[in-house]
């Protein structure tokens, strides 16, 4: 078991890296930057400030000028914010794992639930109205979603505000600070939730439809196990267990997925600076940003293999 | 062969036993009447059939052009003249919406041919070569998986914009950004396809009999892949006309004179029109999604017509 | 004779397919009295597990399967019975034994853990009273370092192991009717002699009647009390084991008897069965060996043969026995 995490631990680090080139890539030949890109800028000062932030040196020593500062826990300077890039991805991060977070518990729980009832009635009616939901939340574009529910429960019938994380001139602390920021989050929760919940229940229905028809279910009820006992025990455990591995991908894939969702609601989160300083081309924050989500990958990754072997008996005792 | 060996799950049984009864047609005349039979799947089919039809034709027939101005005309409701009202520019929405839908659908369809024909090749080469080949396409593959398709895709957009491309060539290069994002998922699929069929008795047999390599591959081994190449390529369309979107309704994709779907929807950003004038932005949202739904339900048709084994996995 | 254990009365089994209705099992007659060892032999979907599993109630739920007639456990139906009132009945008074012990268990929990439950369940022991038991039971059917095998997971021990635990699981409550499907067929050569012979000792020590599926008519000879011969779903001869192997009535028995080797007989090839077993989604009215049959005549086209007697302990259907009859 030990040698098995250590094995993929060494696996990810070449990733990590591979990941942070690739990266690096994509933005140092990207034509232009911060400072072509301000036309207010004589072509003496704009010489200066490339000398300044290193952008009139060659590739590699600027890549590896970068890595080094990475491996310091330097991630830039953020030229639109004027505020270490750190400091940045500090204040916005936690209102983004907030929502992150709300939404993962919710459509778990959701699609866990009505992945194994459909799956435990396969083809009757309740499986046949999940099915058609499945593919109607899979098919769904995001801004579209957020913007007919901002449409109809913010604008039309005024119940919920229209985005933002607290009300304007708010000062409200303790529970009434945290009301309001509840209330901001039904309508980003609920098109994060919608836009998950589709693909997941869809894994879940079939994974445990595997499940049930193992031969190790039949047995359990050929011993005169109560159905809940077979299904939730026996059924349920084994199909938790590619679930496993599934979760490892949830969180970078809901930080890249709530990009558009932050943006529409206005919520004050990584996605949202992400797309705001893709504008002004500010790079260090967008590569801390794009790097973070790779981290955050591989990362998952490493977890998800590691939660699946202490899960699997086959694999925890090999 | 065991008929009704219990071991094996209920719906395999059902296909085992299908199988013994229309003996004598070929694996994929029995598809194409499970396929048939499925009226979901017919139903999306026959819908998508009909926006195609609508898309390409339909501007011919509509009496106004693309860009076609009346001030007079602008920003009506949809009534009789206009069935789905007009812009600020008083252009006709029906008009740009089925101009739109020919850009959004040829977006969707060439990108995933690329990208089908790209991971395919590189996922069997991967699975039937093997050794330094395939770890270096599927270390390729990690990596392209490290960061998620979404930013990438959108810094990708912003490349575009900062070359300066001009919009009629937008497109393309949009398309060629989607395909070489999304090889990877087939190319993983089919890479272990290829590599547990060669290591099936019935490739060992082509082996022995010493076949040449051509004839292995092109007449033993690939065809074997052939359904799960259908069944992943449609539902990487509606993966891709979904990207797509959300590029060109950010303003990175599809740039406006030219409309597609997604930046048509673009005006739902102006307040006013957002509030007051959902038939601009309604319609090309509704397209999308009736046109990714349709292609989702005819892809698990699909799946269930070639290949009953296959479960719903794998679709995410 | 007394009140059978369990009696099969005119079952039949359909399976709703999409290619149209496949015909299990028809029509099929047979008891077993307490303690008695009965063998069902047959081809590969002849619908021998089929039998085993209406008896458990394991088979899917209609419309995709449908079943007729009447099984009955100490005369009372148990296909009128509804499911909650079958349950308590599965593990407690009739136990199974599967063809695969591999993918029998379940792969995430310990064999003690599995072996525990049926104790749980139906003779409400406490956690610790059900561990002490369950450690017993391995003991019992012949595992050493039983608290050890207990602690394990499925995927650590042999195939044979496997199915001693099965064994175990399936005695915990003191079943009357164990049926084993196939048993053996999955194990080694020298693994088989000894499960079987375990599965003698338990069967004696405990007074429990079995029910053993197989296609392998050594086992039959060696563990049967009476043979129940089944063909394309039908029962198309019964008796003892010493009627069957000595003198079978039924060209099918007959067939299945020469193509088996005989240690000490020389022969230059074994004798075949030609041809197939008919798909069960086109069974025809007449008798369905008849295409098969040796010594087929034009009426065994056009009439669907009846079990009759041949003796007092053996019975047959086949319409050359009632023609000769007639005759």
């Amino acid at each position: 078991m030990r040698t098995y995490v250590l094995r993929r631990l060494l696996g990810a680090i070449p990733l990590l890296f591979g990941a942070s080139l690739l990266i690096f890539l994509v933005f140092a030949l990207t034509p232009g930057d911060f400072i072509d890109g301000n036309i207010n800028l004589t072509p003496q000062r704009a010489a200066e400030l490339k000398a300044l932030y290193g952008l009139d040196r060659p590739l590699w020593a600027r890549y590896l000028g970068w890595l080094s500062q990475l491996l310091h826990g330097d991630l830039g300077f953020s030229l639109q914010h004027q505020i270490p890039v750190s400091t940045l991805l500090g204040q916005y991060l936690w209102s983004s794992f907030l929502l992150a977070l709300v939404s993962l518990l919710l459509y778990w729980t959701l699609s866990l639930a009505v992945g194994v009832l459909a799956a435990v009635r396969p083809y009757s009616w309740f499986d046949r109205v999940v099915t058609l939901l499945v593919f109607a939340a899979m098919s769904f574009p995001v801004f579209f979603l957020c913007l007919l529910l901002i449409k109809w429960f913010a604008v039309d019938l005024g119940w919920l505000p229209v985005g933002g994380m607290i009300s304007i001139g708010s000062n409200a602390t303790g529970w009434d600070y945290a009301l309001d920021v509840a209330r901001h989050m039904v309508l980003p929760v609920l098109t994060l939730v919608m836009l998950q919940a589709g693909g997941l229940t869809r894994y879940v229905r079939a994974s445990m439809l595997d499940a049930l028809a193992m031969d190790c279910v039949r047995t359990a009820r050929a011993k005169g196990l109560p159905e809940r006992v077979v299904i939730l025990r026996h059924a349920l455990r084994n199909a938790l267990l590619p679930l496993i591995a599934l979760l490892g991908f949830e969180l970078p894939g809901l930080f890249a997925g709530a990009i558009v969702t932050e943006k529409i609601f206005n919520w004050p989160g990584v996605g949202h600076i992400h797309i705001d300083t893709l504008a002004a081309r500010d790079y260090p924050v967008l590569m801390s940003f794009t790097l973070l989500l790779a981290v955050l990958t591989i990362v998952g990754n490493l977890l998800a293999d590691v939660l699946s072997a202490l899960a699997d008996p086959r694999i925890r005792l090999r | 062969m065991s008929v009704l060996s219990l071991r094996l799950p209920w719906r395999r049984r059902q296909a085992e036993l299908a199988s013994l009864a229309s003996a004598g047609r070929t694996p994929w005349q029995q598809a194409l009447a499970r396929l048939w039979r499925n009226r979901p799947a017919m139903l999306a089919l026959l819908f998508l059939a009909l926006m195609v039809v609508a898309c390409v034709a339909g501007p011919w027939l509509l009496p106004w052009d693309l860009e076609t101005t009346d001030a007079l005309a602008a920003n009506h409701a949809p009534g009789a003249t206009h069935w789905l009202g007009t812009d600020f520019l008083g252009r006709d929405i029906l008009t740009r919406l089925l101009h739109a839908g020919r850009i959004s659908l040829a977006v969707g369809l060439v990108s995933v041919v690329l990208s089908v024909v790209l991971g395919y090749v590189l996922g069997a080469l991967a699975g039937y070569a093997g050794g330094w080949l395939d770890g270096a396409i599927m270390r390729l593959a990690d990596l392209l998986m490290t960061i998620p398709s979404l930013p990438l895709l959108i810094i990708l957009g912003a490349l575009l914009s900062e070359l300066q491309v001009a919009p009629e060539q937008r497109i393309y290069l949009v398309m060629l950004m989607l395909s070489l994002l999304g090889w990877t998922n087939l190319a993983r699929i089919i890479r272990g396809q290829v590599q547990s069929l060669r290591s099936r008795d019935f490739m060992l047999a082509t082996e022995v009999l010493g076949l040449p390599l051509w004839r292995r591959l092109l007449v033993h081994l690939l065809p074997n892949t052939i359904p799960t190449l259908i069944v992943v390529a449609t539902t990487g369309v509606a993966g891709a006309i979904l990207n797509e979107s959300y590029l060109s309704y950010l303003g990175l994709g599809v740039v406006p004179p030219t409309p597609s779907w997604g930046n048509m929807m673009d005006t739902a950003n102006s307040f006013v029109d957002f509030q007051r004038r959902p038939w601009l932005w309604m319609p090309p949202g509704l397209a999308i999604f009736a046109t990714v739904i349709a292609i989702n339900v005819l892809g698990d048709g699909l799946r269930d017509a070639l290949d009953p084994r296959l479960q719903a996995r794998g679709a995410r | 004779m007394s009140q059978p254990l369990i009696e099969f009365d005119r079952l039949s089994v359909q399976f709703a397919t999409e290619q149209g209705v496949a015909r299990a099992v028809q029509d099929v007659s047979f008891a077993i009295q307490a303690g008695e060892s009965v063998a069902v032999v047959g081809e590969s979907g002849c619908g021998k597990s089929v039998t085993a599993l209406s008896l458990m109630g394991l088979l899917p739920p209609a419309p995709a399967c449908r079943l007729g007639g009447e099984v009955r456990l100490d005369a009372a139906n148990l296909l009128a019975l509804p499911p909650a009132a079958w349950r308590p009945l599965r593990g407690r008074d009739i136990a199974m034994v599967f063809q695969e012990p591999m993918s029998a268990l379940n792969p995430v929990l310990s064999v003690g853990e599995q072996l525990m439950e049926p104790l749980l369940t139906h003779r409400q022991l406490s956690p610790a009273a059900a561990w002490q038991q369950a450690i017993a039971l391995l003991q019992q059917v012949g595992i050493a370092r039983p608290e050890a095998i207990a602690a394990s997971y499925p995927h650590q021990l042999s195939g044979g192991m496997l199915q001693r635990v099965m064994l175990a699981i399936a005695i915990s409550c003191q079943p009357r009717l164990l049926i084993a499907d196939e048993p053996t067929t999955a194990l080694d050569v020298t693994i088989q002699a000894q499960i079987l012979d375990l599965l003698r000792r338990l069967q004696q020590a405990s007074g429990m009647a079995l029910l053993l599926i197989t296609h392998d008519l050594g086992i039959v000879a060696e563990m049967a009390d009476r043979v129940v011969v089944m063909y394309a779903g039908r029962v198309v001869e019964t008796g003892s084991v010493r009627d069957i192997f000595r003198h079978p009535q039924h060209p099918y028995t007959q067939g299945l008897l020469a193509s088996r080797p005989v240690p000490g007989r020389r022969l230059a090839r074994l004798a075949a069965i030609p041809g197939q077993v008919p798909s069960p989604l086109a069974l025809p009215d007449h008798c369905a060996f008849a295409e098969r049959c040796p010594h087929a005549r034009p009426a065994c086209l056009h009439r669907q043969p009846v079990l009759q007697a041949t003796s007092p302990t053996q019975q047959a259907a086949c319409l050359l026995l009632s023609t000769e009859e007639a005759a």
